[in-house]
């Protein structure tokens, strides 16, 4: 049948007693017009209130349920018959009318052209029209204006499952009818659920594309330069080496997020080390968020929602972080039916399963991951004993919307790592041990106004060994951290004004030992704990094109420490989507790991408490941004910002055995970036380029920081043409950073701490205090995927190639002394590469059931 | 504004770097030179009438002849040494004391002295070209010890030990281990660093598993100086770093120590040694 066939049916179609009557008319003898109208997009489908009419007569019925309608009396004569259908062309047909007969004309329906429908997302309290929420259908989507209306594309003659998604705002799943979509406006209705800091104001319009709106969300939250927002779609999409992982993805997203090689996921941000930054999940930090060996971190993009990242300027409810706060929410998301994945990597297996339960009010996730390939060498036998690595996480988070004012949430986290790493030339192996250990219970309540409410009380445990041998007996240094903390706050939000307040008091305690065997990293054990009370205030206020958010934050600790820390942060509107943005901070850290920039050693960061007669580390920081939110999807960022370190760590532990930080030192850092992104539906972009330089000082002698990379270009670009495929890219461009080189060695005489003999342990290197610096860095990755249908199931299978130029990335530098070199005087430094291959692949299918 | 114009500079930048990034990455460096200084590894020992030193250059290349050291005493030269020839300072005659690490490079300097107690000495070693490497250490007083050591099988299981205090010792390192020159010894042992002068627990099996009959034990004390260097630093390309040295114009380590090896019973394990002192034993 070709579009636009119908047929007349001359056979007489029964009619039923629920048949519409037609009406009575003053002339006769008159006909009657009785027929059937069906869909054709579904072959006998009755279309169902379908307008069947002749204009020229004033005549007019509708289908019934079974398509079928009666229309009359109509006097004999040819008439034009007009049928319309929503979500199907208007036909009109000719039709001779005999007198005082019946007329069977069955009408088959051609689905019209994909209709747009119209609607308004309002607030279920207030009534208010709700911006920026998203609201989705198939492979279509919206996203509302100021007014909260959207239009959205849809096939009017079938069902719409419309999801809404909003800020602020519980999840809306909702089934429109077929045939109902075009008749009115579509007004969805959406509980509000109190989360941080609700925006006050929206400055502009909002992008359609989630991830981008999300970002648009964050800005307008945060008048603070910096803030960056990344949802867990793109983190997932981005190539990824060995492992997705959430830090490595936000290295490669932006410029001024420095890592020093291939082999770390540590991440300086803004000149500042990486025990500065404060990873929270779901509100409560972990310590030591990196698996094997900081080469990826623990966090699987596969089960975050949402990454906020505040650079430099940091809000005054956050304490503890100098350099950055990453807050990261897991995702509880849900379709409303039970989503289970599992996947299978190159290194690891994950599983996944989130759904709902209760009408949707309670959502929840638990996932896992354990590393497979030690299990694979070992069953295998292409390992001797067991595998020189294996890790694990499991994670979980409930969200329970109790009613309209009240929501709970639960989060979870834990995770293993235990690596051995054969030292080349060296007398012993290192084996090491790390475990995180993060929960987390919310409780946020909206008061009466504007007012909401919240309570959070959260655990962070890391238990972090590195032993020297492989034997039970074998000389270990632990380190255990132990922080609890209870926090209440209470926030407001007006038309114009908007006020955060909170109190916190947290319990820190941390214990380094060296162990009863000789031969640990630290020799003694050291117990330190402090408690701590905080106390916050952030206040917004809009006047006129200004937007003021002054907040203090004051912290005193059980050591007799009192710390005032001003956060202050202004935005001038330039224009509805221009901003000009400027932070004035103060932060102070007293947890932080024992480092030894100079001479890394390998295994876990050891975090400690700092000592009551020893200082807090304290950072000021000036920055500016400008930011442009052009035509939508584009958005340009310039920012600029100076910071000062007073009294940063430093450990010698070749010099000094107690296990304490020896030495502080102060810093400062400079820089600016400029991020171009364009975050469409189909294709966003990050482009980005920083510079930067951060020095710190040791008793007059200044040096680069080992992180101190001047120049940096970051190009990360995802592409998902229409269908199934998507294909990403990241390059990566930084100059050379510092390091102290070798210039020559000593021979080393060793106790060694298993059997007590005394022998040769190769030589120890002369460092030299002159810095040199390693070649620049280069990497580009691409990476694609493909997402199918299989047996009911969705497959998704995303591989990366990984440095896909073959770049020879300098890691360290091999010294080769004359013992090495036939006894030539002469020394050279060989550069050993970050990465064994040239060109990497890295694959992980996922199916979700 | 189009949209090109706001890609293409940065694209263009993005470009130049990566051209700019072209640098050959596997090129090797020439490192800064090596200050002019000499590595020292010695440790006075109370119960020795010479005192060895090993004497290397810094980057292990040999020190220029002639290398002399000499060894004061309230600024009285108390002992010298030195090595003329090429063929002399055999670095052999140090690795009783300074195990194996002494067979390669450099020269071994013997000084004829035995040191007194509680008294503190400085060590100056000379080489043309190198600056004056010196340091200073406190001779540890010698110390007496008894020991008993239980079986359990044919290898130890439990030892008790208590020795006088020997002045000045910041860490007394105990060890058990198989003297078979058969098991290697790097896999054969067992250690207790004590603080106290006595010691009584059981030994580890497995870090005996290796080793047989006869077994020995001994006792080092060791000054803070010389027990850092032999138990700090770290190994291996990626995170070596050194240990903690104490000579001033050069590097290494000038401690002391005093060491007690009592007499193995070949039968039934230790005899007592009541009258055993650090100097009547030294390494063979």
């Amino acid at each position: 049948m070709t579009i636009g066939a119908f047929f007349l049916v001359l056979a007489g179609v029964g009619m039923g007693v629920d048949m519409p009557q037609a009406p009575s008319t003053p002339e006769g003898p008159a006909s009657v017009i009785v027929g059937r109208v069906v869909g054709a997009s579904e072959p006998g489908a009755p279309v169902r209130g379908a307008r069947v009419g002749i204009d020229s007569l004033g005549l007019e019925t509708r289908t019934d349920s079974l398509g079928r309608f009666a229309l009359g009396p109509v006097s004999p004569g040819q008439w034009t018959l007009r049928v319309d259908a929503p979500g199907h062309r208007a036909r009109t047909i000719r039709v001779l009318v005999p007198e005082a007969d019946t007329v069977h004309v069955d009408l088959r329906l051609e689905p019209s052209d994909p209709g747009r429908i119209g609607g308004r997302v309002v607030d279920g309290v207030s009534g208010a029209p709700v911006p920026a929420a998203e609201v989705r259908t198939g492979s279509s989507g919206a996203s509302t204006g100021r007014d909260g209306a959207f239009e959205l594309e849809v096939d009017p003659a079938s069902d719409a499952a419309l999801r809404v998604r909003a800020f602020g705002y519980a999840p809306l799943d909702t089934l429109l009818r077929g045939g109902e979509t075009t008749e009115r406006e579509i007004v969805l209705t959406l509980a509000p659920r109190p989360v941080d800091m609700i925006p006050l104001t929206v400055e502009g319009a909002y992008p359609s594309a989630p991830a981008a709106r999300l970002d648009r969300a964050l800005f307008d939250r945060e008048p603070r330069p910096g803030v960056v927002a990344v949802t867990g779609d793109d983190l997932r999409r981005l190539p990824f080496l060995i492992e997705r992982d959430v830090l490595r993805s936000l290295d490669a997203l932006l410029p001024g997020v420095v890592r020093i090689n291939d082999l770390s996921a540590r991440l300086h941000i803004q000149g500042g080390a990486p025990d500065q930054n404060l990873v929270l999940l779901d509100g409560a930090p972990i310590l030591a968020p990196y698996h094997l060996f900081g080469i990826f971190g623990v966090l699987d993009p596969g089960t975050v929602g949402k990454v906020e990242l505040f650079r430099g300027s940091i809000p005054a409810r956050y304490g503890g972080a100098l350099s950055s706060v990453l807050e990261v929410e897991q995702r509880t998301d849900s379709d409303g039916r039970l989503d289970v994945e599992a996947g299978i990597g190159l290194l690891s297996a994950r599983a996944m399963a989130r759904g709902d339960a209760a009408d949707g009010r309670i959502r929840w996730m638990v996932a896992g991951r354990r590393s497979v390939t030690d299990l694979a060498l070992e069953g295998l036998g292409l390992v001797d004993q067991s595998a020189p690595f294996h890790f694990q996480d499991g994670q979980a988070r409930v969200e329970w919307t109790l009613g309209p004012d009240d929501v709970v949430r639960a989060s979870a986290y834990g995770s293993r790592d235990d690596f051995t790493m054969f030292l080349e030339g060296g007398s012993a192996d290192v084996r090491s041990i790390w475990a995180n250990r993060v929960a987390s219970l919310r409780w946020d309540r909206k008061l009466g106004g504007s007012w909401t409410a919240g309570v959070l009380a959260r655990h962070t445990g890391v238990h972090s060994e590195i032993r020297l041998g492989g034997s039970e007996g074998s000389p270990v240094t632990s380190d255990d951290v132990g922080i609890d903390a209870l926090r209440l706050e209470t926030r407001r939000r007006g038309s114009s004004t908007g006020a955060h307040l909170g109190v916190e008091v947290e319990r820190a305690s941390t214990i380094v030992d060296g162990g009863a065997r000789l031969g640990g990293y630290v020799e003694g054990r050291s117990e330190r704990s402090r408690t701590s009370a905080a106390a916050w205030v952030e206040l917004e206020r809009r006047i006129g094109a200004f937007r003021l958010t002054p907040g203090l934050r004051g912290t005193m600790d059980t050591d007799g420490r009192f710390f005032l820390a001003p956060r202050l942060a202004a935005r001038l509107h330039l224009g509805e989507d221009r901003h000009l943005t400027v932070g004035l901070d103060r932060t102070h850290q007293l947890l932080s790991t024992l480092r030894d920039d100079r001479h890394p050693l390998p295994g876990p960061p050891i975090w400690a408490v700092r000592g009551p007669d020893e200082p807090g580390t304290v950072a000021d920081q000036a920055s500016v941004a400008w930011d442009g939110w052009l035509s939508g999807p584009w958005h340009i960022g310039l920012s600029l910002w100076a910071r000062r370190f007073l009294d940063v760590p430093v450990w010698r532990p070749t010099g000094d055995r107690t296990p304490i930080p020896t030495r502080f030192d102060d810093g400062r850092a400079l820089g600016g970036e400029v991020i171009v992104r364009f975050q469409g539906a189909r294709v966003r972009a990050w482009l980005g380029y920083a510079v930067g330089h951060s020095v710190l000082d040791d008793d007059g002698r200044t040096y680069d920081a080992p992180w101190d990379r001047r120049h940096s270009l970051q190009l990360a670009a995802f592409v998902e043409p229409a269908g199934r495929w998507r294909v990403s890219t990241q390059v990566s461009y930084g100059s050379g950073t510092p390091f102290w080189p070798q210039t020559g060695e000593g021979r080393a005489v060793f106790l060694d701490p298993r059997t007590g003999t005394l022998g040769r342990r190769d030589f120890f290197p002369i460092w030299g205090d002159r810095q040199l610096r390693f070649p620049s860095y280069f990497r580009a990755d691409i990476g694609g995927g493909v997402r199918f249908g299989l047996a009911g199931a969705l497959v998704d299978a995303h591989a990366s190639l990984v440095n896909v130029t073959g770049r020879e990335n300098v890691l360290y530098y091999d010294y080769r002394g004359p013992s090495e070199l036939g006894g030539r005087p002469d020394a050279v430094l060989e550069p050993a590469q970050q990465l064994p291959f040239s060109f990497l692949p890295s694959l992980r299918i996922d199916v979700r059931f | 504004m189009c949209a090109s114009d706001r890609v293409l500079p940065p694209l263009l930048a993005l470009v130049v770097a990566c051209a700019s990034a072209c640098d050959d990455p596997t090129r090797t460096l020439v490192p800064p030179e090596s200050p002019a200084e000499l590595v020292l590894v010695g440790a006075l020992d109370s119960g020795s009438d010479v005192q060895r030193i090993m004497v290397q250059a810094l980057g292990l290349g040999l020190p220029e002849l002639p290398v002399t050291a000499r060894l004061l005493h309230e600024g009285t030269v108390v002992a010298e040494g030195s090595v003329d020839n090429p063929g002399d300072g055999d670095l052999s005659d140090c690795v009783g004391v300074y195990g194996q690490s002494a067979v390669e490079g450099g020269y071994c300097l013997l000084l004829s002295y035995l040191p007194l107690p509680g008294e503190e000495y400085e060590l100056r070693v000379n080489a043309p070209d190198r600056k004056e490497a010196w340091a200073r250490a406190t001779a540890l007083e010698p110390f007496e010890m008894e020991v008993d050591l239980d079986y359990t099988g044919d290898r130890p299981s439990h030892v008790d030990a208590s020795w006088t205090e020997s002045a000045g010792a910041y860490r007394y390192v105990l060890t058990v281990r198989s003297v078979d020159p058969v098991s290697s010894p790097s896999q054969s042992g067992w250690l207790a660093q004590v603080t106290d002068t006595r010691f009584s627990g059981p030994i580890d099996p497995a870090s005996l598993r290796e080793g047989r009959h006869p077994w020995t034990v001994e006792l080092q004390a060791m000054d803070r100086a010389f027990y850092d260097f032999l138990t700090t630093g770290a190994t291996g390309s990626l995170f070596t770093v050194p240990p903690r040295q104490n000579v001033v114009d050069g590097r290494g380590v000038f401690g002391s120590r005093a060491f007690a090896q009592p007499v193995p019973d070949a039968t039934s394990g230790f005899a007592h040694s009541p009258h055993l002192s650090s100097h009547s034993r030294k390494r063979p």
